[in-house]
């Protein structure tokens, strides 16, 4: 094992032993689930929960569930699969066009439209709908306790992210 | 209350608000919240304080550049044609659904009321009727 993965291993030990989750990784469960049009991804965490960047930025003391969808973009559209990851959250392959969170304890947040600090129980819903400029038709249909029916047509799809 | 908190609150509120803007996006927005809760929006700059229980619903609508009639330029809302259902379970959201067409799109569906009601109830469930 090199000492960059030492390093790594040790420290993932560090962050789930203080009940901790910087980024991607920590006390974080997470759930990626793959319809034949959307990609969802739950993320479920607690303790004290650092997200340095993304669309939901900021910093959770206490339980946070997060929901992500975006559109399904690969070409293999038959499989429908769920797949659970502990201690690592799985990117998305595109931007997310739904997101929902749920957290309870403290907050400070960085939505791309609001910059919020609460403490209790809060649940936000974001739907990033369409730039300015851009012709878009969209049919969306989600439901909480399941994923797996979620329905995201798009049209045009979001442009391939850059590798 | 204390001048330097006063004072504080004062300097935070008119850099929001010196930053008001149109959004660059349509954003879709609800929220549910118990407990203390200090928002604002990084796009138009309004500031948001609510203690105990709170829910809101908001779009946000960008402006785009249109023409006027004498061929001036000036900023018009952005059209759209939508149709949401969001279904909220105790304080849990519980389903979505949301239909909508921007732009172009948004404008020639509204020259045709069938193809616009086609869209907007795309993932509508339908329900068996009862016997």
């Amino acid at each position: 094992m090199s000492a960059w993965a030492q390093l790594g291993f040790v420290g993932m030990l560090a962050l789930l032993a203080t009940g901790c989750a910087c980024g991607r990784y920590g006390t974080v469960a997470a759930r990626r689930t793959l319809t034949k049009t959307a990609e969802v991804i739950d993320v479920y965490g607690f303790g004290a929960l650092l997200r340095p960047g993304g669309v939901d930025g900021g910093f959770t003391l206490g339980w946070r569930h997060a929901t992500y969808i975006g559109p399904r973009l690969s070409h293999d559209e038959t499989d429908v699969c769920a797949r659970w990851t502990f201690g690592l959250v799985p990117e998305m392959c595109a931007e997310p066009f739904f997101l929902a969170a749920t957290s309870l304890g403290g907050e400070v947040v960085k939505y791309p439209t609001v910059l919020q600090a609460q403490v209790g129980l809060r649940t936000d819903a974001f739907t990033f709908a369409a730039h300015a400029d851009e012709s878009r038709v969209v049919a969306f249909r989600y439901v909480a306790g399941a994923p797996e029916q979620t329905i995201l047509a798009m049209n045009p799809l979001p442009k391939l992210p850059l590798p | 209350m204390k001048p330097k908190l006063s004072l504080g609150l004062g300097v935070l509120c008119a850099s929001l608000l010196a930053g008001c803007a149109t959004p660059s996006h349509l954003v879709f927005h609800q929220s549910t919240g118990i407990g203390a809760d200090a928002s604002a929006n990084t796009d138009t700059g309004q500031v948001h304080v609510a203690f105990g229980y709170d829910r809101q619903t908001n779009t946000l609508i960008p402006k785009t550049e249109t023409t006027n009639d004498h061929g001036e330029p000036e900023q018009e809302a952005m059209s759209v044609v939508s149709a949401s259902e969001v279904k909220i379970k105790w304080l849990g959201l519980h389903e979505v659904t949301e239909q909508f067409a921007t732009g172009k799109a948004a404008r020639n569906l509204a020259l045709d009321p069938k193809a616009l009601g086609q869209v907007l109830t795309l993932t509508v469930p339908t329900t068996q009727p009862t016997r």
